[in-house]
């Protein structure tokens, strides 16, 4: 005969009824999806990667070694050598450093405005809403590209200029996304509670509307790095990212258009170490979306 | 006894595209200490703006408070600056929605949100908090309150989570509480648990009412004065045995007998209140209710009725006006 004590939990255990959070939800969901996890994996390789560049790579990324110039590759320089006979391998390890700085900082940038202008967009409305809703309109009334090369060209190369270019690029998205969920969380009877509790604004936006947000913000910033990972390759491969002779898989790409023809792998190999890394955020992206997307839920 | 709340001609309207709605016009009342105020209405007669009026929420743009006082302990409500009412909401007065099903955040566990809105008006740490929320939590009769503290809304009920909504109204021991229509989302019995509690609660914290519902058995079972509105103004406010016993007005009265009995025999129809609410925004001239009002005559399509004190009753109704009752002594049409 079991215990009262002991019944009880065994029906607990039978209904699931054990307190979980939504994110240990989702997070159980995710682990379930194999692709997003062997992505995740790859993503994780990247980190490692950018953190350990200047222990891993078998040669100094800046050596020159006029002896040895665009060579293929080989048992000494796995992905060959390019103009001045810089180890390639290396120089794509080094870049690993770039992308991914850039991925995620602009994506901070852009993320931090978005949410707090669009939630006070959303919930204020009015005037406000109506200002900085044509500002996203003027914003994304450029090309994404051109309105890039443009603040490259006003603020100059360089990382941090990447940073910022990139970022004031993104913030319309998430500002979007973020104002049209919170002109429905305004509407909810729980803010309606939580006001007649005596809430202020501030208290409402920041405890209720943002953390309603938060997975949808996960979702657009594991999608938004991939993008700005593009972005700054494209800028350096247009001359107006990352200034030489820091490694940008970008710029190694627009110097080996040159010698496409007698050195076609070393544009082959930081385009692929782009393809891969952008792939990986892009597939762990759509599973991180399917795990938080309450509406599969159930 | 000492008047808690009293409202004067509170008026609020809503500016539309088709004109303005007077969704509150002209409404008086006032609440003792301890004591349940009932408002009946139908869906968009004002009950639930009436409320949100007195907490000053109503939406605006498009809705205003255009008249009337709010007086609380004597101190207009529609003046306080908008910091020292936020003080005043939670704090003194507290309300609980119809939806509890929405009415928590649902990214919370329930122990946080009462902790919150304890943070709100108290100045205690969390630890401390967090404690008032297991004893709201058992004192509304949530079994086992040390562990449901830690559950998310969708864990619960929608018996279980109107509780928690009215521990989350109690815990800063408020001394009007709202009920904007508690038990209409939930189940019968449910239903009768929470009356019960409220009423429980009532007697031990000593808070009064005010029950909005369109459910003349809620009131019956928790109101001592009862006010009837109809289109947006008082038509009917009595105590609530006078009421039941004797309703004046035709719209009460029509209520009253759209009920089904339990001594009623068989072959006795069940009456209904012909038509519908008039569109706010093409209100009938003279009394609101005249094309429904079996009682009509000609003169109710051209004036307003005032209101009246007749048997205890206060009553917004030409039949009981001395000027016009000979009409319907004739009983001519």
């Amino acid at each position: 005969m079991q215990s009262k004590q002991e019944k009880i939990q065994a029906a607990e255990r039978a209904m699931g009824q054990k307190s979980r959070s939504y994110y240990v939800d989702a997070l159980m969901r995710l682990r379930k999806n194999r692709s997003a996890m062997v992505c995740l994996f790859v993503i994780v390789v990247f980190i490692i990667v950018a953190f350990t560049a200047q222990w891993i790579s078998p040669y100094d990324p800046y050596e020159i070694d006029l002896k040895n110039m665009l060579e293929g590759p080989s048992a000494e320089h796995w992905m060959g050598t390019d103009e001045y006979g810089r180890d390639i391998f290396s120089r794509i390890l080094y870049g690993t450093r770039i992308s991914l700085s850039v991925g995620l900082v602009s994506q901070i940038i852009s993320t931090v405005l978005g949410v707090v202008l669009g939630s006070i967009a959303g919930y204020y409305g009015g005037k406000i809403d109506m200002l900085i809703s044509r500002l996203m309109e003027v914003f994304s009334a450029f090309p994404d590209i051109l309105f890039a090369i443009g603040i490259m060209f006003v603020l100059g190369q360089g990382i941090l200029n990447i940073f910022i270019a990139l970022g004031i690029l993104g913030w319309v998205s998430t500002a979007r996304l973020v104002r049209s969920q919170v002109l429905q969380l305004k509407e909810t009877e729980y803010i309606a509670a939580a006001k007649s509790a005596g809430a202020t604004s501030f208290w409402l936006i920041t405890r209720h509307m943002i953390p309603n947000c938060v997975s949808t913000i996960i979702i657009l910033i594991t999608m938004g790095i991939p993008g700005a990972i593009m972005s700054e390759a494209s800028l350096s491969f247009l001359g107006l990212g990352v200034s030489p002779p820091t490694a940008s898989w970008g710029s190694m790409i627009n110097t080996a258009r040159i010698y496409i023809l007698s050195d076609p792998t070393y544009s082959i190999f930081p385009g692929i170490a782009i393809i891969i890394l952008v792939l990986a955020f892009n597939i762990f992206g759509d599973g991180l979306r399917d795990a938080l997307d309450p509406r599969l839920k159930d | 006894m000492e008047k808690l709340i009293e409202v004067k001609g509170l008026k609020t309207y809503f500016y539309t595209e088709d004109g303005v709605v007077k969704a509150v016009d002209d409404v008086s009342f006032s609440i003792e200490k301890g004591k349940t105020l009932g408002i009946v209405g139908e869906s968009g007669s004002g009950k639930s703006i009436t409320s949100l009026s007195i907490m000053r929420l109503v939406q605006s743009p498009p809705g205003k408070i255009v008249g009337g006082e709010v007086l609380f302990h004597g101190k207009d409500l529609l003046k306080l600056p908008i910091s020292e009412m936020r003080q005043v909401r939670g704090n003194d007065i507290a309300m609980i929605f119809q939806e509890p099903m929405t009415s928590l955040n649902p990214v919370f566990t329930i122990g946080r949100q009462i902790a919150e809105a304890v943070i709100l008006h108290q100045k205690t740490d969390k630890k401390t908090a967090w404690e008032k929320a297991v004893q709201m939590l058992s004192l509304v009769g949530i079994p086992n309150p040390e562990k449901r503290v830690k559950e998310y809304p969708h864990q619960l009920s929608g018996g279980m989570r109107q509780r928690v909504m009215i521990a989350m109204a109690l815990s800063c021991s408020p001394e009007l509480l709202i009920c904007d229509e508690p038990t209409t989302a939930l189940d019968v019995t449910i239903q009768a648990q929470i009356l019960d509690l409220i009423n429980a609660l009532k007697q031990e914290t000593g808070a009064a009412i005010i029950m909005i519902t369109h459910a003349l058995g809620v009131i019956a079972e928790v109101a001592d004065d009862v006010i009837v509105m109809y289109c947006g103004k008082i038509v009917e406010h009595a105590e609530v045995h006078a009421l039941f016993k004797n309703p004046l007005h035709p719209y009460t009265e029509g209520l009253l007998q759209s009920i089904p009995k339990l001594n009623q025999s068989d072959d006795v129809k069940l009456q209904s209140i012909p038509g519908m609410v008039p569109k706010m925004t093409q209100m009938p001239e003279g009394c609101p209710f005249h094309p429904r009002c079996k009682y009509a005559k000609e003169i109710c399509t051209k004036r307003q009725p005032e209101n009246l004190e007749v048997d205890g009753h206060i009553v917004r109704c030409l039949k009981y006006d001395p000027e016009c009752s000979e009409l319907w002594k004739e009983g001519a049409r």
